[in-house]
């Protein structure tokens, strides 16, 4: 398990992606998987932002609409929307993404930490002529 | 260095499996004979198990070469001894269980410790004298005449000591305290008449000084010109019981009796040589030295690397498990008959075994000269011929390499790995046989199907019954877990003066293996907390006029697909308030403090650096336990909540799904989702006609079946799932009861009854508690697609029924 603050303390790659038209990022080794749209079987009573179980390689991991977890409306998803499988201690989670950016090369200094110690956003990296790219604490996205 | 004979090696797993569950077993005695109000009262046949415990210990301990243990566990077999055969004269129960458990925990350390080299053994001398003087003092410290003679000091005439100088030997009676102090004052007085030139012991302010004059007395060597005075100074002086002079000749002749005893005359006890026995057959006598402690357990595997050369057709002692073979061999030494084509291989071998002193040929010639001595000893260790099949019942005390042997035949000890492996497979097997059986493929077929019908329902026989045999394989009962919490609340009980009881409940209930050791150091944990905790002082418990004797209940059942284990206590309880701003000034609030309701605030005491008790001791306090607990819970799908009541105790209840576990469901659709009812709530499935469904003015509905008036449920609507179902009479009703709750649950259609396994829902998901809104978890089905499985238990009774429940 890749700890967040390992790459907010000595910096490292980050792999960007896009919802609801604002930039995300994961650190990289806290990603297990990108895959295309699964089948989701609903769980019942869930809120919204859980979109169901998929059967991910004989288990069944939740899914979550990364939009409607950020508080961000809901949208249609397209042909390019993916799931990125991020694991927080050994469990997994899927979450749904607009499109899957790139990886990025990130020293810490880039890095402005977030002064909120609990919230889903742990970071940002803001650089001119780029869109500002928000660090996200999977344990706290993955957690419901 | 290997710690054990080489030769042993392949034996080490057994030997570390069976030692180890036999000490398991002997705390477990401990915890039951230290129950008696007396050392007298313990039951006979504890005393009887821990003496065979020990027994064996020894012999295995010795058959690995392990002196150390073998020793410490003969001291404790020696202590046993006097208790069984009541020879005490006076008791310690208190010193004495201490030493047992000591001894104990020092064996289990040494087990562990035994595969690592680096470790050297460790020397157990001084826990052994510690046994040794107990078992002296249970004796009474005077002890018998031979003893004394026994521990004469060898050095007490020196050769070249004038003759004028006398010996005098005192023995002080038993109540007196400090033999030692009288000493002082007594050679003090002797002074006047006598020039006192050594004593034995010769410090009185030694700290053995007091043993060694209980054991072997007090000798005071001098030079007098006035005997008289001198015996009269002796015999006034303070509690001495009598004193004699002590010469020369007194000792040669004691020592000779105790020579004569330890290492008599080579002879050879009858039945060696039987008349009608053929010339090829040899025997020898081999003789052990003195410091072998078993020369049984090595006779054993003596004989049995002889077999690899020799036939060996009996030996004298017949018995190697026999209680007296020990003695025999001692006394007597061992003597193989044997068959053989290579004498000298045989020879060779005999020479080479450890702790052999010396193996020679005997002749049938020898024997007439030994006759008339071999019939002056006494024939009681002297085996005869008739008893060369000598498994009398009533020797119990085996020894381990039988054992070992017996026990091949009827256990198997089996990597766990395998047997999950195993499991998978079955578990595979089963939801693959009833997706072939039940394969919509097969509905769409005209054909007859009665021959595949038939094999399939003799193949869902099989099926169901291998994975029956194979779930039993991992069930152990928890009683396993629950025991060794006997020996932490003992323990506590020792330091902290609580005087906790701990009482079991239902702990026939069996879970798999793995939930038994996930569940140790948990336990262990919120046991001591309980204790520690929960249970107040007696002082405490007096001034708020609680009468009920303070007790640690520990409870094990099942609930729904769950084993529920729970450990409650009826001390102080907790105090909402107190735990309240505790998580406040730790930092561990989430939301708004009044929105927190009283059970959330008490499950802040399994959060993560979370102590209430302000002091920490040698138990708990430093509050990394609990949450420790909470999360090794967590990994196996598990839930820690804590419940409490201030003043009246708290609860800690784990549950833990019976995650590996198939049930069998009624799989229903409502709208596009399918949701499972494990089968066994499930009463009937019926159509619901217009009239029985009844509406009560405040808007409640139930359904009328047969005399009964039911809630109904309709899962689309409780569930939040869209149907266009939801008039009762167009779907089907289901008929559920779980524990005391009924109710009748509508669905749109009935798809059909399967065996799935269910899988706990994702940690990550607990935010949702999906458990309390009647979800148990979910099964992915052998197209790949998932069901969602509900909790009948939460569902029906809801969170009132969980409270009631708790209690």
């Amino acid at each position: 398990m890749a700890d967040i603050y390992e790459l907010l303390d000595n910096g490292g790659q980050l792999l960007t992606f896009t919802a609801g038209g604002e930039h995300y990022g994961f650190y990289i080794l806290s990603v297990a998987d990108i895959i295309e749209m699964p089948e989701f079987t609903l769980i019942p009573t869930a809120p919204p932002y859980v979109l169901g179980l998929m059967n991910h390689r004989g288990k069944a991991v939740p899914v979550m609409d990364l939009r409607l977890r950020m508080g961000l409306p809901k949208g249609e998803y397209d042909d390019r929307s993916c799931v990125i499988v991020i694991e927080v201690n050994t469990m997994q989670c899927g979450l749904v993404v607009d499109r899957v950016s790139d990886v990025e090369n990130i020293t810490a200094e880039m890095i402005a930490r977030s002064p909120v110690d609990n919230g889903l956003v742990k970071g940002f990296v803001i650089r001119e002529d780029k869109p500002k790219i928000s660090i996200l604490d999977p344990g706290a996205v993955a957690r419901t | 260095m290997p710690k054990f004979d080489e030769s042993m090696e392949s034996m080490v797993d057994t030997f570390l499996f069976e030692t180890g569950e036999l000490l398991e077993n002997l705390d477990e005695i401990l915890m039951r004979a230290e129950q008696a109000e007396e050392i007298s009262m313990i039951e006979e046949s504890d005393i009887a198990e821990i003496f065979r415990t020990m027994h064996t210990i020894k012999g295995s301990a010795a058959m690995m070469g392990l002196q150390n243990m073998s020793t410490l566990a003969h001291a404790m077999e020696d202590m046993f001894f006097i208790i069984r055969e009541k020879t005490y004269v006076r008791t310690d129960k208190a010193a004495l269980f201490d030493l047992l458990y000591k001894s104990s925990d020092a064996l289990k350390a040494e087990l562990e410790n035994l595969t690592d080299e680096d470790i050297p053994l460790t020397d157990f001398s001084e826990m052994i004298g510690h046994i040794h003087n107990l078992a002296a003092y249970f004796k009474g410290e005077g002890g018998t005449a031979e003893e004394q003679s026994s521990d004469i000091p060898a050095d007490i005439f020196d050769e070249n000591e004038p003759s004028d100088m006398f010996t005098y030997k005192l023995t002080y009676d038993e109540a007196c305290q400090m033999p030692s102090a009288r000493a002082i004052v007594l050679i003090r007085k002797l002074g006047a008449f006598a020039e006192v030139c050594r004593t034995f012991p010769a410090d009185m302010d030694d700290d053995n000084a007091d043993g060694q004059i209980k054991n072997a007395g007090l000798y005071i060597k001098l030079v007098t010109d006035d005997r008289n005075a001198v015996e009269k100074v002796l015999s006034s002086a303070l509690n001495v019981e009598n004193f004699e002079l002590f010469t020369r000749d007194k000792l040669k002749a004691r020592a000779g009796g105790a020579e004569s005893k330890s290492a008599p005359e080579v002879h050879i006890p009858e039945g060696v040589f039987l008349p009608d026995e053929g010339e090829e057959l040899l025997t020898y006598r081999v003789t052990y030295s003195e410091s072998c402690a078993m020369p049984s357990a090595r006779a054993i595997v003596l004989l049995r690397k002889l077999g690899t050369v020799s036939e060996v057709c009996r030996t004298v002692p017949p018995d190697m498990d026999g209680d007296d073979a020990d003695d025999a061999i001692k006394k007597n030494g061992l003597y193989i008959k044997l068959i053989t084509d290579d004498t000298a291989a045989v020879e060779k071998m005999l020479q080479s075994g450890i702790n052999v002193e010396s193996a020679d040929k005997v002749d049938k010639n020898d024997l007439a000269k030994e006759a008339p001595k071999a019939e002056s000893t006494s024939t009681a260790e002297v085996p005869a011929e008739d008893q060369e099949e000598p498994k009398a019942p009533a020797d119990q005390s085996q020894k381990p390499a039988v054992k070992a042997q017996k026990k091949e035949q009827s256990m198997l000890t089996v990597k766990l790995e395998k047997l999950d492996k195993l499991l998978d497979l079955v578990s595979e097997i089963v939801i693959a046989e009833s997706a072939v059986t039940s394969s919509p493929d097969l509905r769409d077929l005209d054909t007859n199907l009665e021959r595949f019908n038939k094999s399939s329902r003799e193949l869902k026989k099989l099926t169901d019954e291998l994975q029956d045999v194979v779930m039993s394989l991992r069930m152990v009962p928890v009683s396993t877990a629950f025991q060794k919490m006997n020996r932490v609340v003992r323990d506590m009980n020792n330091t902290l003066k609580k005087n906790a009881n701990l009482v079991f409940r239902g702990e026939d209930t069996e879970v798999d293996k793995s939930i038994i050791d996930m569940l140790g150091d948990p336990l262990m944990h919120i046991v001591r907390n309980a204790v520690d905790h929960g249970i107040e002082t007696p002082e405490e418990r007096a001034a708020t006029g609680k009468k009920n004797p303070p007790t640690v209940t520990l409870s094990a059942g099942y609930e729904s697909n769950e084993v529920v284990i729970s450990c409650k206590d009826n001390g102080a309880g907790m105090d909402a308030a107190k735990i309240m701003a505790k998580a406040k000034k730790n930092g561990l609030l989430t939301k708004p403090e009044s929105e927190y309701t009283e059970r959330e605030i008490f499950n802040f005491v399994v959060a993560a650096g979370f102590s209430t008790n302000e002091t920490v001791t040698q138990y708990s306090g430093r509050g990394v336990g609990m949450d420790v607990v909470k999360q090794n819970i967590e990994k196996v799908g598990g839930k820690l909540t804590v419940n409490s009541k201030l003043g009246k105790g708290s609860t800690f209840t784990i549950r833990i799904p019976l995650s590996l576990s198939i049930v069998d469901v009624l799989s229903v659709e409502i709208g596009s989702s399918s949701i499972s009812i494990p089968a066994l709530s499930v009463r009937e499935a019926f159509s619901c006609k217009a009239e029985s469904v009844i509406t009560d003015p405040d808007g409640n509905e139930f359904v009328y079946l047969r005399d009964k008036c039911l809630p109904l449920i309709r899962l689309g609507e409780k569930l939040q799932l869209e149907t266009d179902i939801t008039d009762p009479t167009k779907g089907i009703c289901i008929y559920c009861r779980e524990g005391a709750f009924e109710a009748v649950l509508l669905a749109d259609r009935i798809v059909c009854d399967q065996q799935v396994v269910v899988k706990p829902f994702s940690p990550l998901l607990d935010g949702l508690h999906l458990k309390e809104a009647g979800l148990a978890g979910c099964s992915i089905l052998g197209d790949g697609s998932m069901t969602i499985i509900l909790d009948m238990f939460s569902l029906l009774g809801g969170e009132t029924g969980e409270e009631a429940a708790n209690g």
